[in-house]
Order: structure tokens, then sequence, then C-alpha cells
């Protein structure tokens, strides 16, 4: 088109992108610099040059191969958990039964609060030994039970159950926006030809609902893939290393261990791992769309 | 019984089951505000116990919880207001003009590992001597406020029919005005579940506050912290604080939970 | 209802009042930088919130208007290295722990070392250096040289629920043997009562695996400040620390922090308990602890070597790069005077760093029963600054080490843990 392109938008959305910029345009520049370099706190040296050298360390540093591993271990349990159970909730909450309302409302609360302190609340709850849900579950005839945070193969599970707890919410939120925006047609017409229950939600509203999955499952995995703020509060990354994702790698390592270019180097890939994800998340989507 | 109501039933006890399992927690956590802190670590969990106000008397005769109080709301409101006042001109431009230069930007801002910022952050303000004031707390909290904001905005907007703005357009009107004297008046609801769960954002944050604040600006979740001692936790004062930290955020949350849905899925499905 | 602590700063206040004026007395301006303003950083302790309720005092005594920024430890760690460095002239004091911060601290000298203040016209002549205890002094030397003030005694103890004991019939074990009968006498699974509990976390179980690792005869680093971790006394530790927190330590041992284990004792649900005597305070508290009359305290076991424990001590330091010094260092002798002092450890129940506190019948009453026997008779042969090993880079260090520990709990095999730790450490202090 021959139209001069008007630049009023621009304009617009300038003061943003500035803002955007300021706060996070020279920690990023600052962060790839500084992962070229290795740099200690403690004195007044100035930081030395290495070039590649932090990040040929991450690959052989076990520690951060088993972050990278953990983290994705995480994000695929979060995924497969807060998805089906986002869902599920949707659904029950999109059928009618009285104090629907209340119960939509209450939903909301696990997202809402703040997570360091609820952490806490999960820590105490979990104790072996003199926690409620010891308690709960001897009541159900369970004696022996597991010892959640404590045990190093279900420390990651137990985390992914605090997590789920807190955003399953938000996908139910998401899910149930996507249910009301459904065509009745398609299902009263399945119900004329007799279709169950099971099969109507295999084939009609799985399939129209897989688009907001999609939105779901990548405003999720954006999140676990970044998970610090329960770990940090509820474990510290144990037992051991058990519990430890990479965002919390570079937090001990940068401010903790004072090896401030390799925080930087392990914040660059978790950042690129993050877009990586994300981008591939949004490739699948447009198709279905 | 019809099969009606049995179907109603089911999903009455279905429904109130797991609202109660997901709201369980903070139960425990309200209950233990009323517990003396042997009371809370008793085992068996202790059901029947004698309330005390102790706790929530030890929180508020603290008279710095109420000054943590009064930061977190200066820190919440202005990166919400911040948030809201570069925001929305920025979903505008996205919404009606597809400049996704910004969306992009935002969205990259979404993924990025915050807490890697802290330390270029950290030394930023340091040198400019703005350590531990608001102006750090808020601007850092930008990070996360502005590209909810915009991907919020961005649904509302978009429900607002185009044809209003198209005749102010011709009409003369420029877009600043058709920005604020059409659009914003239409989607003010839209701007309140944003602004509420920006706020809320704000509110809930406490990795930065905790590098980048210091005793005058500290806000409540850090505080909150605070209940672990050197050597010691109290915890029914802990779950009083969390109680009392948790309570203005969730009544906001009430206010416009169905507004929250709207603006989450429609700002989605556009980014 | 006021806490413990309140009632006991209550105490204080009227304990110190009457002494408000000797320290006018010898000619000694204390209001010689009136009107300077000071920035201290310090972390969370019992001794900092007394000191923040003294501020008002001492800037009426003094004119020094102190700003004490109490951050967490965490915090601490983190944004006292980034301002010394990044703002240097910002930070006047600091509060410090040689045993963390002491080489990293000096190799950056960060520290303004404090005698030559103390030695001059800047100090009190009733400052009374001489009162303070010299081991524990020695605790802040770094090359010999004095760079903070310890405001208190932290040894270890080993706590026991007496009732639970006498139950059994269990005599209160004084050596490692007899720690581990008594513990696996004591476990009681099917009751939830674990015969002994300590910290099973990582980082944090060092402190309170060291007094075992002396009792083997076991050190941190040898004479060239390199581990000695593959030594015989660390793997024998190891094996005991493994054996008796997993033959008679609570199920969820793997990973135990310290705020998760000490609830374990004060709800009776372990009958034995290892950690800093500070604890005995929040014990002897009803609001909180089932064991008030029923909990006692031994010095740590003792092994082959002997019994050891840590003795570590928080304290004020002065920050080099500090354009006030002098002020600052009026407001730290202050804050370590002998009637600061002894108002402090009334105040807190915390051991006191000065010799005569310990005669004080304000203290004497004051003190939670059995501390000061316990400091007294630990002190001679606890390894100073013991905590952990003192090289720059203290939290990788433990980090690596507590892998070691973690290990052991876990059943794996000790001496496998123990050359591991020992060459990762040596990776790390040689860089």
């Amino acid at each position: 088109m021959a139209k001069r392109r008007d630049w009023a938008p621009e304009l617009l959305s300038l003061p943003a992108l500035v803002a955007i910029l300021a706060v996070m345009g020279f920690p990023l520049l600052y962060l790839c610099w500084m992962s070229l370099h290795r740099w200690s706190m403690i004195g007044f040296d100035a930081p030395r040059f290495v070039g590649l050298q932090n990040f040929l360390q991450l690959v052989q540093d076990d520690r951060f191969v088993d972050a990278l591993g953990r983290t994705f271990w995480f994000t695929a349990l979060g995924l497969a958990s807060n998805l089906p159970l986002g869902l599920g909730i949707a659904l029950l909450m999109n059928e009618r039964f009285p104090g629907r309302a209340i119960c939509r409302a209450l939903l909301i609360l696990p997202m809402v609060a703040t997570p360091a302190a609820m952490g806490l609340v999960w820590v105490i709850m979990l104790d072996p030994t003199l926690g409620i849900v010891r308690y709960l579950l001897g009541g159900i005839g369970i004696h022996q039970p597991p010892l959640w945070l404590s045990d190093p193969d279900i420390v990651v599970p137990t985390l992914v159950a605090v997590d789920a707890w807190m955003w399953t919410p938000m996908v139910a939120l998401i899910c149930m926006a996507g249910l009301s925006a459904l065509p009745t047609e398609p299902f009263e017409a399945a119900l004329v030809d007799g279709a169950s229950v099971l099969q109507r939600f295999r084939f009609l509203t799985l399939p129209l609902m897989m688009p907001t999955l999609m939105v779901a499952a990548m405003l999720r995995v954006m999140d676990l893939l970044k998970l610090i703020d329960i770990v940090y509060v509820m474990t510290g990354g144990g037992p051991g290393h058990a519990s430890e994702t990479m965002n919390l790698y570079n937090y001990l390592a940068a401010l903790s261990y004072d090896k401030i270019g390799y925080g930087s180097a392990i914040a660059l890939v978790l950042f690129a791992l993050v877009m990586a994800c994300t981008l591939v998340l949004i490739r699948l989507r447009r198709p279905a769309s | 019984m019809s099969p009606q109501r049995r179907r109603r039933l089911f999903f009455a006890i279905a429904g109130w089951g797991v609202t109660f399992v997901l709201v369980s927690p903070f139960l425990w956590m309200v209950m233990g505000s009323f517990k003396t802190t042997v009371d809370f670590l008793a085992y068996p969990p202790v059901f029947a116990f004698v309330p005390t106000l102790a706790n929530y008397r030890q929180v508020l005769a603290d008279n710095s919880f109420l000054h943590y109080t009064l930061n977190s709301t200066i820190v919440a409101a202005g990166s919400t207001g911040l948030g809201l006042l570069l925001g929305i001109p920025a979903a505008y431009a996205l919404a009606r003009y597809r400049r996704t230069g910004i969306g992009v930007v935002l969205l990259l801002a979404r993924m990025a590992p915050g807490i890697a910022f802290l330390i270029p952050l950290f030394v930023m303000f340091l040198q400019l001597h703005l350590v531990g004031s608001f102006v750090s707390l808020i601007a850092s909290h930008l990070i996360f406020t502005l590209p909810l904001t915009v991907w919020m905005m961005v649904g509302f907007i978009e429900a607002v029919p185009v044809e209003i703005e198209k005749a102010a357009l011709i009409d003369g009107c420029s877009l600043v005005g058709v920005l604020l004297r059409i659009v914003v008046p239409l989607t003010v609801q839209g701007i309140a579940a944003t602004g509420i769960l920006a706020f809320i954002a704000s509110w809930n944050n406490f990795l930065f506050a905790l590098v980048l604040a210091n005793e005058s600006t500290k806000t409540l979740p850090v505080a909150v912290l605070g209940y672990i001692g050197y050597n010691s936790i109290q915890w029914g004062t802990l779950m009083a604080a969390a109680t009392f930290i948790t309570l203005p955020v969730l009544v906001l949350a009430f206010c416009v939970q169905r507004y929250i849905v709207r603006g989450l899925v429609a700002g989605a499905v556009t980014g | 209802m006021v806490s413990i602590i309140g009632r006991r700063a209550l105490l204080a206040a009227a304990a110190a009042a009457p002494l408000a004026g000797t320290a006018a007395a010898a000619g000694f301006d204390w209001k010689r930088f009136n009107g300077t303003q000071l920035r201290f950083m310090v972390s969370v302790h019992p001794w900092t919130e007394w000191a923040q309720k003294q501020l008002p005092t001492l800037e009426a005594e003094t004119g020094l208007k102190v700003n004490l920024e109490i951050l967490y430890e965490d915090q601490l760690r983190q944004k006292l290295p980034l301002t010394l460095r990044s703002d240097p002239g910002a930070v006047d004091g600091f509060f410090t722990l040689p045993s963390w911060d002491g080489a990293a601290f000096t190799k950056a000298h960060w520290y303004q070392p404090l005698e030559p203040m103390i030695n001059s016209d800047l100090t009190a002549p009733d400052w009374d250096f001489a009162d303070f205890f010299p081991n524990i002094l020695n605790i802040h030397r770094q090359a010999g040289q004095l760079m903070g003030v310890p405001i208190s005694t932290e040894v270890q103890a080993l706590f026991f629920n007496k009732a639970m004991l006498q139950e059994k019939n269990v005599t209160p074990p004084t050596t490692l043997d007899a720690l581990m009968a008594a513990a696996k006498a004591l476990n009681n699974p099917g009751a939830n009562v674990a015969g002994y509990v300590t910290r099973g976390d990582g980082v944090q179980a060092l402190y309170t695996f060291a007094p075992f690792l002396f009792a083997y005869g076991g050190r941190w680093l040898d004479d060239k400040g390199k581990p000695e971790l593959a030594s015989a006394p660390f793997i024998n530790a190891l094996k005991f620390y493994s054996e008796i927190l997993r033959s008679a330590g609570p199920p969820n041992i793997l990973g135990m922090q310290w705020k998760t284990s000490y609830p374990l004792f004060q709800q009776e649900r372990a009958a034995m308990f290892s950690d800093a005597v500070n604890f005995l305070t929040y014990f002897k508290d009803p609001s909180q602890s089932r064991i008030v009359d029923k909990v006692a305290m031994l010095p740590v076991p003792g092994g082959p070597s002997g019994s050891h424990s840590t003795v570590i001590a928080w304290g004020p330091a002065v920050a080099a790069s500090s354009k006030k010094q002098q002020a600052a260092w009026y407001a730290i002798q202050w804050f370590t005077s002998r009637r600061s002092m002894l108002a402090a450890a009334v105040a807190t129940g915390l051991p006191s760093s000065r010799k005569s506190i310990y005669t004080e019948d304000s203290y004497v009453k004051a003190a939670p029963p059995g501390v000061i026997d316990i400091v007294q008779s630990q002190v001679p042969n606890a390894v100073p600054n013991g905590a952990n090993p003192l090289v720059v880079q203290v939290p990788e260090t433990r980090a690596v080490i507590g892998q070691a520990i973690v290990a052991a709990l876990r059943g794996d095999d000790a001496t496998k843990a123990a050359n591991e730790a020992q060459k990762q450490v040596l990776a790390i202090i040689n860089g």
C-alpha cells in the first residue's frame, strides 16, 4: 500500500520499550559480559576475561548436568500433572451443582498465596514425625508414610505436587474460559448421535481444547523451567542436591559461591532453554489453530 | 433419587472435595495462627485447642510490621501503576496495529530468569545510590508486571468493538485521544483485573526484595522470613504474619476473579 | 504475654540503669564524635535484636546515630561483600563470623585491625580489654591481629530428656560408645520417637558433625591449609555419624535442618539432641516447649581423642573502607563495654565473652540453668572456629563436604565419600 506508515502506534509502545530495556537490557548485557569473565567479589581484583571457558566448564560440571536434567524432569512432571488436573477441575466446575460459584471463587486461593509463607506451612505439614499429612495418612491406614522432602527419590515429585497445588487453579481457570468459548452445536449433535461421555470427551472436547491447553502449557513451561521459590524455601536444593533446579544452582553459584561469571553462564543457558521450549510450543500451536 | 439429582450430588461432592483439598493448607495456616507454638507442633495434631490472640498481638504490636505493610503497598502500587501507565498504550499498539516488536520484547522478559538479573541490578542501583530505595524495587518489579499487564490488556482491548475507534479517528481524534477517551473507559473492568493481578504478583514477590530492599523498604514476604530467628522459629507468630499477608490479596482477588480468566486467556491467544 | 527475651530485657534495663553514670567518670569523652551517622550491617541474632533496643541510649550517651541494618544471614552474606566491594565507604561496621568470613574478608582487606585503636586514647580506660577470654579473642584474630570483638561464646552441647532416659534406665552418655548405645536403647520407631537427632542437611550438618570429627582426632585442614578429609579420623567420624542417625535417628534425617530437628526434641519425639547451647533458651520456653522441666545438658561426647566442642563467636568489626572508623569503634566499644555486655547477657541468655560477667549476680540468676558450667567446662578444649574448614571459599566447601555427609547418611560407602570430598575441596582451594 502506498500509505505512509503511521508512527503513532510505535510512540505508544515506546515508553514501555524504554522501561523494559532499562531494567532488563543493562542486566542482560551485563550477564552476557560477565559470563565471559571470572570474577570474585572478595577483594578488589578486576574481572578476568576467560572467553568461553565458563561454558566449557558447565558441560563438564556434573552438578550442572544433573540440575539440567532435573529441571526438565520437574517441568515434565509439572505439565503431566497440572494439565490433566487443571482440565479435570475445569470440567468439574463446568457442571452445575449447588455452591459452584463459591468453589470457583475459592479456587484462586492457592494462586494468590505468598509462596514463601505457604512453603513453610507445607514443610511443617509434610514433616514425617510432626506433620498433619502423616496423621491423615495414618487415619486411612498408611502407617509408614513416604519421607516426602527427605527422600531423594521423591523430593522432586513432592515439590511438583506443592507447585501443582499452587498453579493448577490457574490452568483450571484458563481451561474454564476455553470451555465456555467452545461451540455448542458439535456437542448437541454428538448427544443426538448417542455418543457416550468418554467419546464426546475424546473426539470433541479434547481436540477443541488443544489451543487452550497449549496456552496453559506455555505459561507453565516458562515458570517450571525457572522454578526456584519453593525449592529455596522448602529444601534449599536438598537433600544433598536432589531437588536443585538450574535456577537455584545459578542463584547459589553467583550469590553464595562467589562465582559470578559462572552463575551468569548458567543463567544464560537457562534463558536460552526457556526461549527454545517456548518457541517449540508456539510452533506446535500454530497448526492447531 | 432422580438421575438428575444424583448427578448433581456427585458433582457437588467432587467439586467441594476438590475445593476443600485446595483450601485446606490455608485452613491449617489460619488455625495455626491462633495456636501457641507448642500446640502448632504437637503430634497428634491438635484440633481442639484454646485459641489465643497472642500471635496477632505480637505481629501487630511490632510497629515494623505495619511499616512493612506500607512498604509492600507502596512497591506494589508503584509497580502496578507504572505497569498500567506504560503497558496500556503498548497493549493498544499491539492489539490494534499489530506492532509485535514490543510483544516479542515483553515475551522475552517473561521468559528470562528474573533472579539472574539481581546482581547486575544490585550493582547498577548501587552506582546510582538507589539500593534499598523504593525506586529500585518498583523498577525491578516492572520486569514481571509490565509483561503481565500487556499480556492481559491486549485481550480486553480486542473485546472492544473497533468501529467506535475508527469513527473517532475519522472525526480527527488523535491516537492518544482515542486511547484515553474511548478505550480506557470501555475497558475499565479489564484494567481493574489486570491491575489487581499485577498488584498481587508484586505483593507476593520476595526474591527481589531479599536482595534489593533494606530495613526501611523491606516488604512483607521478606518480613515473614524474619520470624525464623537465629535458633528458633516462632511458628504461631509466623502463621499469624502469613495469614495477615495473604488476606488483602485474597480480598482483591475475589473481587475480580471473573475477569482474571478472560484476560489470561484472551491475551494468551493473541500473544 | 511478654516473650522470654522481652522479660529479660526489662530485667536488664533495670539492672543497667544505675551504672549509666560510671562511663562519664574517667574523663573520657564519650561524645567526641557527637552527631556522626554510622551504618552497620548485621544479621539476625539475639544479640543484634538486643542491640537495636539500645540505640536510643547509645545516641543519648555518645551522640552517635547508628543505622543498624538487620538482615537474614543469607542476605547479609550476599549484600555485605557486594556493598563493601562496589560502594566503599557506604558501610562503617558489620557483624562477622570469623569461621565463615575470616579468611575471605582478610584476603579482601575488608577488616580494620582494632588493636591500634584499643591501645590508644580512642578507648575508654574502663573498657577493660583484659576482661575478655584470650582464647575467645583469638577467634577474631587473623594473622595475630584482632579484627572484631566477640560478643558471645557459642559452644555445642548434648541435650537430653531426663525423664526419657530415666524411664529406660539409661545413664546420660559422655563417650561416643555410650552415646551410640543410649541412642539405640532409646530409639522407639513404633511410638514415633527417635533416640537421637541432630542436623542431617549436608551444608548445615558440618557444624554438628565437627565435634565427632575432633573426637576421633581429625581436623578439617592440615598445617599447610590443605584438606585432611581422606584421613582415618574423618572416615571414622563419618561412619559414626551415619550409623547413629540411620539406626536411631528420625526417619527423615536426610536433609534435616536445625529448623525441623529441634522441634522434635522439644515435642518429646527425640530423646537426645546435639546443637548449639543457645537452643536451651527455647527449650525452657513454655510457650513452645514440652520439656521445660525435663531438659538437661552434657558436654559433647568424647572419643579416642577426647571431647572437643566447636567454639565460634559472632562480633562487630570495623570496615576498612569506612571513612568514620574511629566513630565506628566508639559505637562498638560502647556495645561491648562491661556494662553493655552484662545487660546483653542477662537479656539474651547468651554466654558472654567477658570473664567478669560470670561472677555477676544478675547474670548468674538470669542464665538458663547449666549453661555457665557447660560453657566453662568446654571452652578450654574447644576448637576455635572449628565449625568448618577455614578457607576463603566457605560456602562452596561446605556444600562439597556436606555432600559427603549426605552420602554417608544415605548409606553409601564412607571411604568413597570422603575421598570424593577431599578431591573436590582440593580443586576448590587450588582454584
